[in-house]
């Protein structure tokens, strides 16, 4: 695997892109670089965070307030670079967000049942982010399917791994399947208007 | 709503949030939530004490990672909807390191507009007072033997004690008798 760098042309770009999340996200990506890497693979982030001149306090970040989601986006990229994760890796980073973040538990007011999760996927959106938003144009749960689109969020290609491990964590959990595949059917990198994955669960 | 109103929920929130976090992590006793689909949501630091398992290993797996014994554990999983709540439920753990202990479990439903929104599972380490139990009921066991036998010997012994004391009256009856026919005799 070619090492994966994060330049000072990717900050410059990603950081002029428009958006904010709930710092919970940033937090739980903190705690997944720690609980991986250790304080090691932490400080190390902290450095990188200052080398490239990255304009956020990791120490004030509370997870109910606002920050620039490229900000949060760069974290992830740099936990890539650090931990020299490949996709399984990112995958597993999203599935992470869902399972460290405190907050999650208080405000995804789900884990009734997928049928819940589903229909209430694009509020669930907006309690984190304060743009973009969370479609699902199609779901059946008798058949077992979902197709979730994302509209308004183009950062990094890396990030549509890390929402399909997000996802997938919150389905396995609402669905109680044993067996969930995720899959990435349409991509603004790819020139589609949205992302969209499918989802089925057994 | 006014920016600084949003700003105000916001920096509630995150004190509520700290709270629930600091109060979770001070519980001595492992604490965890419990998705209606019987899927672990959150655990306390307690918990990844007793259990050895952290977040990243164990949210999103299924309760059965935890409890091996299905059958107990499918008649807590049927009964908890309708009851609410459950107390002192004894079940095998299984720790991450693969060591069992015995926990005992409680559990509590939680509702939201009438839907199961999830469950609380909270359990204590009785593997000590159970090991204790048991070398009690083994001396116990062992003493009620011990004692048993004694009763059984002095029974015995009673017995034969008894047995004795009959014969030595038969023999002191029969020595009167030849007394009696002996001063007969001599008449």
């Amino acid at each position: 695997m070619e090492k994966f760098y994060v330049t000072e042309e990717d900050v410059a770009q990603i950081l002029k892109i428009p958006g904010n999340v709930k710092g919970t996200i940033i937090l739980t990506n903190l705690e997944y670089i720690r609980k991986k890497g250790g304080e090691e693979a932490l400080k190390k982030l902290k450095e990188r965070i200052k080398e490239l001149e990255i304009p956020i306090n990791l120490e004030s970040v509370k997870h109910a307030s606002m920050y620039p989601e490229a900000i949060s986006v760069l974290i992830v990229l740099l936990i890539k670079e650090i931990l020299n994760l490949d996709e399984k890796g990112i995958f597993e980073m999203g599935q992470a967000a869902m399972k460290l973040s405190p907050i999650t538990k208080i405000l995804t007011k789900f884990f009734l049942s997928i049928d819940v999760v589903l229909k209430r996927a694009p509020e669930y959106w907006k309690e984190y982010f304060d743009f973009g938003e969370l479609e699902v144009p199609d779901y059946d749960t008798e058949k077992r399917y979902a197709i979730v689109r994302l509209k308004g969020y183009k950062f990094h290609p890396l990030l549509c791994i890390y929402h399909a491990g997000y996802f997938y964590q919150i389905g396995k959990i609402a669905s109680g399947a044993k067996k969930i595949t995720i899959e990435e059917r349409k991509c603004v990198f790819r020139g589609d208007p949205f992302d969209e994955f499918y989802f089925t669960w057994e | 709503m006014k920016e600084s109103e949003v700003k105000k929920y916001q920096d509630e929130l995150n004190e509520l949030i700290d709270y629930i976090s600091d109060f979770l992590n001070f519980l001595p006793i492992p604490v965890c939530d419990v998705s209606s689909t019987f899927y672990i949501i959150q655990i306390n630091k307690a918990f990844e004490r007793i259990t050895g398992f952290d977040a990243l290993d164990i949210i999103g797996e299924h309760i059965e990672k935890l409890f091996p014994e299905k059958e107990k554990l499918q008649n807590i999983i049927s009964q908890l909807p309708k009851r609410g709540e459950m107390q002192n439920q004894e079940l095998i753990l299984v720790k991450k390191s693969g060591e069992e202990i015995i926990v005992n479990t409680f559990w509590a439903k939680r509702t939201k507009k009438g839907e199961i929104g999830s469950f609380f599972l909270a359990f204590t380490d009785i593997t000590f007072l159970k090991k204790i139990q048991k070398e009690m009921e083994e001396k116990i066991k062992l003493r009620t033997r011990d004692l048993r036998e004694k009763v059984e010997e002095l029974e015995r012994f009673h017995k034969i004690a008894v047995g004795r004391e009959l014969k030595m009256i038969e023999l002191k009856e029969e020595i009167e008798k030849l007394k009696e026919e002996l001063k007969k005799v001599q008449k």
